[in-house]
């Protein structure tokens, strides 16, 4: 903070209580300490993004990582990402589409509409770790400094 | 969810049977009538060669009847000729007689040598008529006796005996031959004029008949080519129905066509939209169940590996981790192995229930909806007093001719979320109301409700899809439900809201299940 870095922030939205604790045991296994914020709808992730302007400001300038469920119960995960990147104050914000699905028409989707990663939680656990913990390492770099 | 019920293939091929049947009736009667005008124009045609025939005897016996009535005065004519012949060769002897000289003879010589050709000539005439030949004979007799008596006192006269002359006409011989000839003559004029009157009668009647005839000939022959031309006119009126109707059915053999393709295309659709959410849906608890299945070998080694230590090398840290695997992880992914083995089980249940549905056989009954809704809404009571909402059911609702317990579902349903779904700051009206237009019923189900936001409007329909805060019971299935047994009734189901003041659903299926098109279709 001394730095005028902030911690990342990582939003998980994630109906799936279990996928939720799996992806979190996973992150923190890869040394992430990061604070994680999670919801299990749509709207609710949307109204803490968005905040009570609808516009995002309350987030304008933090550093936040969202992870996205497409397959949420709702709203898709789709219609987030559309209204993330319509926001000027999130378009920036890294988004990381989490889905089962492999569809690739969906996933050019993701791209289109600006997604950063996608990642299909594959039913090779291992690959789903791996993609997780390639996230950690990633985080892990950039919150060093912050942390130190 | 495929599935064609037999009765309602049944049922298809009765009305097409009824439909042809109709058709038939209608094309016998066409004939019938194409056999009988035929017919009666022939029957016309037949009378007016009668009329014909009748008006030409009555033409032959006018051409008779004067024929006759001429030949009459004709006859009658020359008797009178006859007669002035005698006359004048008597007018003629007297003159002679009187003055002795020659010039008062020329009439007589010129009688004297044609009265006897003018007899000749109607001597065969007197016979048709119907004189007697003894009259004949004696009108002979008496004009030859005359002519004779004036020969003999001319030559008298001329041999100067003029007392003899005078002395043969004093016996009054000539006068009474001369009388008798008169009496005979105006007997033929009687007799001819007779004649003539009845010819000329005969005439006027012959020839009244005859226009008569002719004019009824005129007035048949107008029937006929009015016929004829009714005929032509039906002819190609039939052909032209025939046309329209030939047209007619490849234009609806069209849109029927359409029609299915466009129903094979939305099922196909719906297939896969599907088979896709049970896919995704099915796959989610079986990621945890893998996931979590490593956690379990994670911590199972992990616990393994403090076991493997000798005794004296336990220390605090590794202690530590073996408890928390055993006390927290592997009860934590057991817990959730298990919820998402019965979240699958629930699944696979849900999709077999809806399966079922989608084959069961429908059974149409007349119903009337108003019974069925207030039905559905005494099945709600206890909610319903609970959070103060009230059920209101229009006037009117339809009677129909469908599947009671698609119907009952398809209304508990929609009743049921627009009580879950009341917006708790206001009490909750939920009104029902519906009407019947072209073989269609269509009911409305408005509460004034949470609403749903337009972009959900079609998503709610989708399988394991929930619109608005996740804050009620439920798995996303009852709207699925509703759409697909709607459906299968012929019809379908839609939704308008207003986000925050309430949504309005509404159900359209066919009015009478057994004329249904898309029966068991969806």
């Amino acid at each position: 903070m001394s730095n005028g870095l902030e911690p990342i922030v990582i939003v998980m939205i994630e109906d799936d209580e279990g996928h939720a604790r799996l992806i979190e045991k996973n992150i923190r296994r890869a040394g992430v300490t990061n604070a994680m914020v999670p919801f299990t709808t749509g709207l609710k992730a949307l109204s803490y993004l968005l905040g009570p302007d609808a516009n995002g400001k309350v987030h304008a300038g933090k550093h936040l990582l969202i992870l996205l469920d497409l397959n949420l119960p709702d709203m898709s995960g789709i219609d987030i990402l559309a209204r993330l990147r319509e926001s000027e104050h999130l378009r920036h914000v890294m988004v990381i589409v989490l889905t089962t699905t492999d569809d690739p028409a969906e996933i050019r989707r993701c791209y289109d509409l600006g997604a950063n990663a996608y990642v299909a939680k594959p039913m090779q656990y291992d690959k789903f770790v791996n993609a997780i913990q390639q996230l950690g390492m990633f985080l892990s770099v950039v919150t060093v400094p912050e942390v130190s | 969810m495929i599935a064609f019920s037999l009765p309602g293939a049944n049922d298809t091929d009765e009305g097409e049977r009824d439909h042809h049947a109709a058709g038939q009736g209608m094309v016998t009667g066409r004939s019938a009538f194409s056999r009988a005008v035929p017919l009666l124009l022939f029957a016309g045609a037949f009378l007016l060669l009668g009329l014909v025939l009748v008006s030409l005897r009555f033409a032959s016996q006018t051409e008779r009847s004067s024929r006759e009535a001429l030949e009459a005065a004709r006859l009658n004519n020359r008797a009178l000729l006859l007669l002035t012949l005698v006359q004048d060769a008597e007018t003629s002897q007297r003159g002679y007689l009187l003055t002795g000289e020659e010039k008062y003879l020329a009439p007589f010589k010129r009688a004297e040598s044609l009265i006897h050709v003018q007899f000749q000539s109607i001597t065969g005439d007197m016979a048709k008529i119907g004189i007697s030949a003894i009259t004949v004979d004696r009108l002979k007799r008496l004009i030859d006796d005359k002519l004779a008596e004036m020969q003999s006192t001319i030559a008298m006269k001329a041999a100067g005996r003029d007392g003899d002359a005078i002395a043969v006409i004093q016996t009054d011989a000539g006068q009474r031959a001369m009388d008798e000839i008169r009496q005979i003559m105006t007997r033929i004029e009687a007799v001819t004029g007779d004649i003539a009157f009845q010819r000329a009668a005969a005439l006027a009647d012959a020839t009244r008949w005859l226009m008569i005839s002719i004019a009824g000939g005129a007035a048949l022959l107008l029937v006929l080519v009015g016929g004829a031309m009714r005929l032509v006119a039906v002819h190609a009126g039939q052909l032209d129905a025939a046309r329209r109707a030939l047209a007619e059915q490849n234009e609806m053999l069209e849109v029927r066509i359409r029609e299915r393709t466009q129903f094979l295309e939305r099922a196909n659709r719906e297939l896969q939209s599907y088979s896709y959410i049970v896919g995704h849906d099915l796959r989610a608890p079986l990621i945890n169940i893998m996931g979590f299945t490593a956690e379990l070998e994670r911590a199972a080694s992990v616990f393994a590996a403090y076991m493997e230590k000798p005794f004296e090398a336990r220390d605090e840290p590794s202690e530590k981790a073996a408890r928390e695997a055993v006390d927290v992880d592997i009860p934590e992914a057991l817990g959730f192995i298990r919820s998402s083995m019965k979240r699958m089980d629930d699944l696979i249940n849900e999709i077999l229930k809806l399966a079922r549905a989608g084959t069961r056989q429908l059974n149409a009954e007349p119903i009337n909806l108003a019974d069925l809704v207030s039905d559905a809404a005494v099945n709600l009571q206890h909610r319903l007093a609970e959070i103060g909402a009230s059920i209101v059911i229009a006037e009117g609702l339809p009677y129909v001719v469908s599947d009671r317990l698609a119907l009952q579902q398809i209304f508990g349903n929609l009743l049921d979320n627009a009580v879950k779904y009341a917006d708790p700051s206001r009490s909750a009206i939920i009104r029902v109301s519906g009407k019947i237009a072209r073989g269609h019923a269509t009911i409305d189900v408005s509460d004034n409700g949470r609403g749903i936001a337009e972009r959900d409007l079609e998503r709610i329909f989708e399988l394991f899809r929930r619109s608005g805060p996740q804050d009620r019971q439920g798995e996303g299935i009852g709207l699925a439900h509703v759409r697909a047994l709607a459906r299968r009734l012929g019809g379908d189901v839609a939704a308008q809201s207003v986000l925050g003041q309430g949504t309005t659903f509404t159900v359209s299926f066919a009015a009478n299940l057994r004329f249904a098109k898309d029966r068991g279709e969806g």
